[in-house]
């Protein structure tokens, strides 16, 4: 009989417990995780349309089904993403060596990267998947060369119009420049230059010239003097 | 000596005899729709003279049809100078004969044709000594070629063995904008016509592209790339004053401008391109709303009278459209691309894909008729630009 009593007050307590837990978290919305920081979002932090959904979701916790355990409960945090070093992609930089190229003094070797040429889908600047291995190696040699620079040329291929390509021949070159920079090659050292659809590889009229033909060249700009 | 006599006796015959049946008519304007192809009929020229007159009069609506069904006949006749008159066929009676003389047949022929158009098609700026500015491709070589608007006194105005692209002129014919490869990192040059003297207008760090001048000479539009990203700029037409008008993170195209040079029309591109407008104080960017054209829309010009813009659509094809410069429904002209309007603000010069080639083509936009321009030089041409 002591024992009966005893376990309905446990159940009681237990039951309250649980309750008064799910109802806390439904009113706060956000469980904190140890060692993050929780940045609130905009909308949890702003106006009363807001507030109203989080009472609605708590009321909805509490009448249908009060006694979910709490660990299935979703997690809501938002941890803050290390923010990435900011690189500024401006051409700024780029005018010590153009001017040395204008002199003359630049030595293009078009050899050396040319298995790292990237290739895009129509009428895309998206560096595909399969692609991604060949800029590495370009960043790769850049991180034990200091000396020398790098000229990406943005091509297309017949298909747009001849001033869309242009513009989309400078956006995949920009593409390819960006990732290099992601890939710790300092902007600087990183001209472009698009061609449009100006320089195909192939002269055909078909898929298969046209695939080769849209393309990001990465050519190596030796200093000479 | 008796032939030229016999001429000279002919001409003075004609014209005495054009001048009397003209008399009370020769300030009659005839008006017919835009967009009614005339039937025409040409009697007593030849050689230069009859193909530059028919050509002339075919690319504004005109067609040259047998005599019994030609509504106007354009008679006369070419020595050494030019004697001619329209006939309204229905009334049969001579309007505004004249005689030309003092020039190269070719030109006595344009200015002939001119005085026939303002006869037949009233109100509209003469253009037949119209000059364009467009790329000529050779082989790896693009170069910058000059020449009257139906192809002859073609000149090539460069030899660089390089890339050019987007050739415009400054208000006056006198001066071109293009960008240039010659010297490593695309920069706009200046290229003075009547010395020859180049010099570079916009050499900013990136690329440096895409180049139009206001109708009012005071302004240029480009694209620079400077920041990572290509906008849309613009500076005073000495290079000062440079001012970002866009600030995307995708890139812009093809700055053309309105005629009173206070707004700019351009491509931007959010998903697939579409035309913009910006003021060139800078400040809010409008989209143009178009319907009825698919694909990529790009390569704008707004007509002189800044009621219209023509564009190509690329959805598959490339077909020329025009719609007004306000935006709403867009009509389609013609397949072809990169349209450039004439000061008439009817006809656009505009480049056709033939043959593996590019031709440059003159189109009637009332009519949609079209007709190539006759080819000088070998190569494909294309971007062509109409000297305004």
């Amino acid at each position: 009989m002591k024992n009966t009593n005893l376990f309905i007050a446990l159940a009681i307590s237990a039951t309250l417990m649980i309750a008064t837990s799910g109802c806390k978290h439904g009113r706060v919305g956000t469980d904190h995780i140890p060692g993050t920081t929780v940045v609130p979002s905009p909308i949890e932090n702003g106006g009363g349309k807001d507030t109203d959904r989080s009472h609605a979701d708590r009321s909805g916790r509490d009448n249908v089904n009060p006694i979910v355990p709490i660990v299935s409960e979703p997690v809501v945090a938002e941890i803050k993403p290390e923010p990435p070093k900011p690189v500024d992609m401006g051409f700024e930089g780029t005018n010590k060596w153009t001017d040395t190229w204008e002199k003359g003094n630049l030595t293009p070797d078009a050899i050396i990267f040319e298995k790292d040429i990237v290739y895009f889908e129509l009428d895309s600047a998206v560096i595909r998947k399969n692609e991604q291995s060949k800029l590495e190696d370009i960043a790769n040699f850049f991180k034990t060369n200091t000396n020398d620079v790098l000229m990406v040329e943005g091509h297309c291929d017949e298909r747009g119009t001849e001033q869309y390509n242009l513009a989309l021949g400078d956006r995949r070159s920009l593409a390819v420049r960006e990732y290099l920079a992601n890939l710790g090659v300092e902007p600087a050292r990183i001209h472009t230059v698009s061609f449009g659809e100006s320089r195909p590889v192939d002269p055909g009229h078909n898929e298969a010239a046209w695939s080769k033909n849209r393309r990001g060249v990465s050519i190596l700009m030796r200093v000479s003097k | 000596m008796k032939k030229q006599f016999a001429s000279i006796c002919f001409e003075l015959a004609l014209c005495v005899c054009l001048m009397t049946s003209a008399k009370a008519e020769d300030t009659v304007r005839i008006a017919k729709p835009a967009t009614y192809l005339i039937p025409i009929t040409l009697t007593g020229f030849t050689g230069e003279v009859l193909s530059v007159v028919k050509f002339d009069l075919e690319i504004l609506g005109m067609e040259a049809t047998a005599p019994d069904k030609a509504e106007f006949i354009i008679s006369g006749s070419n020595g050494a100078k030019l004697v001619g008159g329209v006939t309204d066929a229905s009334k049969n009676v001579l309007l505004a004969p004249k005689i030309y003389q003092g020039g190269s047949p070719r030109a006595l022929a344009h200015a002939f044709a001119e005085d026939v158009v303002k006869q037949l098609r009233p109100g509209l700026k003469g253009i037949f000594n119209g000059r364009i500015v467009y790329r000529v491709q050779e082989g790896r070589d693009f170069e910058i070629a000059v020449s009257d608007f139906d192809g002859h006194n073609a000149a090539v105005a460069t030899h660089d063995a390089s890339l050019v692209n987007g050739p415009t002129w400054f208000p006056g014919g006198h001066k071109l904008l293009y960008a240039s490869w010659k010297n490593g990192p695309t920069q706009i040059l200046e290229h003075d016509l009547t010395t020859g003297e180049r010099k570079p207008f916009a050499k900013y760090p990136g690329a440096n592209y895409s180049p139009s001048v206001s109708p009012d000479g005071r302004h240029a539009a480009m694209v620079l790339n400077k920041r990572g990203t290509s906008d849309l700029y613009v500076c005073g037409v000495d290079g000062s004053n440079l001012k970002q008008l866009t600030f995307t993170s995708d890139e812009e195209s093809s700055p053309c401008w309105s005629p009173d040079s206070r707004t700019i029309c351009f491509v931007a591109r959010s998903g697939r391109a579409g035309l913009y407008k910006v003021n060139v104080d800078g400040g809010l960017v409008q989209k143009l709303s178009i319907r009825g054209a698919y694909g990529h829309i790009t390569e704008p010009d707004w007509s002189p009278d800044g009621k219209t813009i023509v564009f190509t659509s690329n959805s598959g094809g490339f077909n020329l459209y025009s719609v007004s410069a306000s935006g709403g429904d867009a009509e389609r002209l013609v397949e072809g691309e990169d349209g450039s309007w004439a000061p008439n603000s009817r006809t656009v010069i505009f480049t056709r894909r033939e043959n593996g080639r590019r031709v440059l083509s003159l189109l009637d936009v009332p009519t949609k008729h079209f007709k190539n321009v006759p080819e000088k030089l070998s190569g494909s041409s294309s971007q062509p630009s109409w000297a305004r």
